[in-house]
């Protein structure tokens, strides 16, 4: 499961910044990617809850540090 | 007792020597007596000011984490926050007023009282947020708050990254030659660079302002310069005491003026005030408003620059200063693809050089209304700026060279080219030199060469205020 969101997040990803060399991994940081940044950031977030049809708190969003955070994240969405 | 000061130096040498006489456990009492003698000797009215704001906002920290019902923890926390901004803000105020009606100094100068508030509005937020998965003791939220080379003017620390390391604090001598050798670099940008340029920068902002667009210009640029190796020489210094201490701050500075854009410009300029801002005001506003998309960030970011500018004080120039900044994001936000495409066009060198010189010049730009005493001052320099019957002097010695040189001790065209010629070697030289500082061996060319350019080069008349304690 952790596999399938990893991928649909870098098709999310790709499209996102516009860039198709993007791999992302659990251990992936913000300072990996060109142009994930502040200004970026909870952009990138809306477009995921609205791909997942989640709704992250504010609370999750400030403690993600790694893509492997954000994953475990969304899992524990999806599994309600 | 400025960094840049010989009392300031006996006493980190004084606290840094006792410091290793001291077991593990006494430390933090050390370094707390240290920083309410640091406040205390100089302004006591501070030291009793900040120990009673101290005392309310660990008072209401202890009743955020131990409250079991939300509704009070909320309530706990509003009152903090709201304690802290008023704090804050009326200081500020009475500040302002102290400067209008009495021309005097204000001791809220020296006490950092808006890198310290927002501190504790960080260290209320997370323990809210349960962020913190640790417990703070009195005395160590008070050396948090209060630790000697921040209080004046920052780096601000997040309590995440300042509390666990005075929670285990351990004789770290492999840092003591870190840390005097960076304490070097910022004397050596503070005493040899920013206050030789000071000089001519106070001569044209405050006394005789030209009415030539290139010798403005250049003189908005010579305070950019200023403004830099001012407050990083600052930095280096609390840094570097920090270190000696065995605590590492968090770097405020990453070579700012050679950014290829704005964004990247405030990801290196003033860091911890960016970081601060970033999560305590832009991410949970455009979080709010991420449902409005683009809209949503232009209205955060404006927002936040907004506050931004009131935090540097109650003056329309610090508010168009900030609000230029907002108004650069939000273009380059806007036309990120547009840029892209562009970069794609030019040769990589030719695009490096150009987008560095259009940033430091939006940058310097932006600094004139910072710098200016009044608006109007500000306004009358940017029309030098679309005068171009008036860009170009006629006499260039007396309305160029001059004017640059001119100001104080430096009234002589010699003393221009020297501070040129320093200028450009640190710009040259300061990554690689932080580079030896950070291989931690005692580099002995390093330390004849800094200690010789303080006394050939250095100004020690004016002892001269860094920019940032001023906020």
């Amino acid at each position: 499961m952790n596999d399938d969101i990893l991928q649909k997040l870098e098709s999310i990803f790709k499209l996102f910044f516009k860039n198709d060399q993007i791999i992302l991994k659990n251990d992936t940081v913000a300072d990996d990617i060109e142009y994930w940044d502040s200004l970026t950031h909870i952009e990138l977030i809306n477009t995921i809850e609205k791909v997942f049809n989640i709704t992250f708190t504010f609370n999750e969003v400030m403690s993600f540090e790694t893509v492997g955070e954000m994953v475990n994240c969304i899992q524990n969405h999806l599994q309600g | 007792m400025p960094f840049n000061s010989i009392d300031y130096i006996a006493f980190l040498m004084l606290i840094v020597a006792i410091s290793f006489l001291l077991k593990k456990n006494q430390k933090n009492y050390l370094l707390i007596i240290a920083s309410c003698l640091f406040i205390g000797l100089y302004h006591l009215e501070a030291l009793f000011l900040l120990f009673f704001s101290v005392c309310l906002t660990y008072f209401l920290y202890r009743k955020i984490e131990n409250c079991k019902q939300e509704l009070h923890r909320k309530t706990y926390y509003r009152i903090g926050i709201l304690f802290n901004i008023i704090f804050l803000l009326s200081l500020k105020f009475i500040e302002k007023k102290s400067f209008e009606t009495f021309k005097t100094e204000s001791i809220l100068l020296f006490i950092g009282i808006s890198f310290y508030s927002l501190q504790n509005i960080a260290f209320l937020t997370d323990t809210y947020f349960k962020r913190l998965k640790f417990t703070t003791t009195f005395l160590e939220f008070s050396l948090y708050a209060v630790f000697f080379p921040k209080i004046v003017a920052g780096p601000i620390e997040f309590p995440k990254e300042f509390i666990p390391q005075i929670q285990s604090l351990n004789d770290r001598k492999q840092l003591l030659i870190e840390g005097s050798q960076r304490i070097l670099l910022g004397l050596v940008k503070k005493i040899v660079i920013a206050d030789r340029l000071a000089e001519l920068v106070h001569y044209n902002f405050d006394l005789e302002t030209s009415s030539f667009g290139i010798t403005n210009l250049f003189v908005a640029a010579i305070f950019t310069f200023q403004l830099y190796f001012d407050f990083s020489g600052y930095t280096d210094i609390a840094i570097g005491s920090s270190k000696m201490l065995g605590i590492d701050l968090k770097e405020n500075f990453q070579f700012p003026l050679s950014s290829k854009s704005i964004t990247e410009f405030w990801r290196k300029w003033h860091i911890s005030l960016t970081s601060w801002l970033t999560n305590y005001v832009f991410y949970p506003i455009s979080f709010r408003m991420r449902k409005w998309n683009k809209i949503g960030i232009v209205s955060a970011i404006i927002i936040t620059f907004l506050i931004s500018g009131i935090w540097h004080g109650f003056a329309l120039t610090f508010i168009i200063y900030a609000l230029l900044h907002a108004l650069y994001l939000i273009i380059e936000l806007i036309t990120q693809n547009k840029r892209e495409k562009f970069k794609q066009l030019l040769p990589n060198t030719i695009h490096t050089i150009v987008s560095t010189l259009i940033t430091f010049n939006l940058v310097s730009l932006s600094l004139i209304f910072f710098r200016s005493e009044s608006l109007n001052k500000a306004l009358f320099i940017l029309k030098s700026f679309l005068d171009f019957k008036q860009f170009f002097p006629p006499n260039w010695e007396r309305d160029f060279f001059a004017k640059l040189a001119t100001g104080g001790e430096l009234d002589s065209l010699f003393n221009f080219y020297v501070t040129s010629i320093l200028l450009i070697f640190m710009l040259l030289l300061e990554k690689k030199i932080r580079t030896i500082i950070q291989k931690n061996n005692f580099n002995w060319f390093y330390f004849t060469i800094c200690i010789l350019a303080i006394f050939m080069f250095g100004v020690f008349k004016s002892r001269d205020q860094f920019i940032y304690s001023q906020f």
